[in-house]
């Protein structure tokens, strides 16, 4: 049952990350598999940002780090996920709207999310054995 | 025979321009040992493509482009890959592989339009990515 529980976060996660992928100022996308895998990405763009990382191993770091305008408004877009002992995703926004994803599946798994912007959403998925 | 030597003179002209108007190069390496890759391109139009396979050293790859399109694909496979990639212009892409026991990457881009992606395969990964438009 706990599996089939996995299966349905997994799912969802990717059909998060498949449906929110948008071509944007800045675009980009990290892949990682690996026994520890650390990534770092910045953006600062006028329009929009966009940033996907998906991370699959024992030790999984991920940063996500967007600077944008309140006016005029600057779209951020963060999705970040994450397979693995232990999981660290911290998002970071500044602009509007900013919207987030992290889904994390593992022993120990931690988020941070800090937004400042006149309309925020996040979304914060964390399974465990 | 005027207006002849002027319209080889206005041809040659046309293609230097065309010439330094977009720069490719293509650098394949296989082998025990690869040697490090350095590309700077400042043409209009830049494209780098770098393939590097060795089973015992370290591929490495540094590439700056400064142009209104730049273009960077990488491919590395050895046990220590390492690549820089840095690019300024309008449009800028970069779609970067490594495969190995420890990749690292570094990717700087400024410009209207950036997109970046990085695949890695190893024990050991890491990546940092800096995008900015003006």
């Amino acid at each position: 049952m706990l599996c089939n529980g996995r299966v349905v976060i997994g799912v969802l996660a990717f059909s998060l990350c498949a449906s929110q992928t948008v071509l944007a100022d800045n675009t980009v996308t990290v892949l990682q598999f690996g026994a520890l895998n650390v990534s770092s990405t910045v953006q600062s763009g006028n329009t929009s940002n966009s940033a996907e990382t998906l991370q699959f191993g024992g030790v999984n770091q991920a940063t996500a780090t967007q600077f944008g305008s309140i006016v005029p408004s600057t779209i951020n877009n963060s999705i970040i996920g994450q397979l693995g002992t232990s999981s660290t995703a911290t998002v970071l926004q500044t602009g509007g709207p900013n919207t987030s994803f992290v889904g994390q599946i593992g022993a120990a798994n931690a988020a941070m999310i800090s937004q400042l912007g006149i309309l925020n959403g996040s979304n914060v998925i964390q399974a465990g054995p | 025979m005027k207006l002849g030597l002027s319209f080889a003179a206005v041809a040659l002209l046309a293609a230097s321009s065309a010439a330094s108007a977009q720069s490719v190069e293509v650098v394949n390496q296989f082998g025990p040992q690869v040697q490090p890759v350095t590309i700077n391109q400042s043409s209009q139009f830049n494209v780098a493509a770098v393939l590097q396979v060795t089973s015992s050293g370290a591929p490495t790859a540094t590439i700056k482009q400064t142009g209104t399109t730049n273009v960077v694909g990488i491919l590395q496979f050895g046990p220590s890959s390492s690549e820089a990639t840095g690019q300024s212009g309008v449009l800028n892409i970069a779609d970067i592989g490594q495969v190995g026991n420890t990749t690292s990457s570094l990717l700087t881009q400024t410009g209207n339009l950036n997109i970046g992606a990085i695949t890695q395969f190893g024990m050991t990964n890491s990546s940092f990515v800096s995008q900015s438009t003006p």
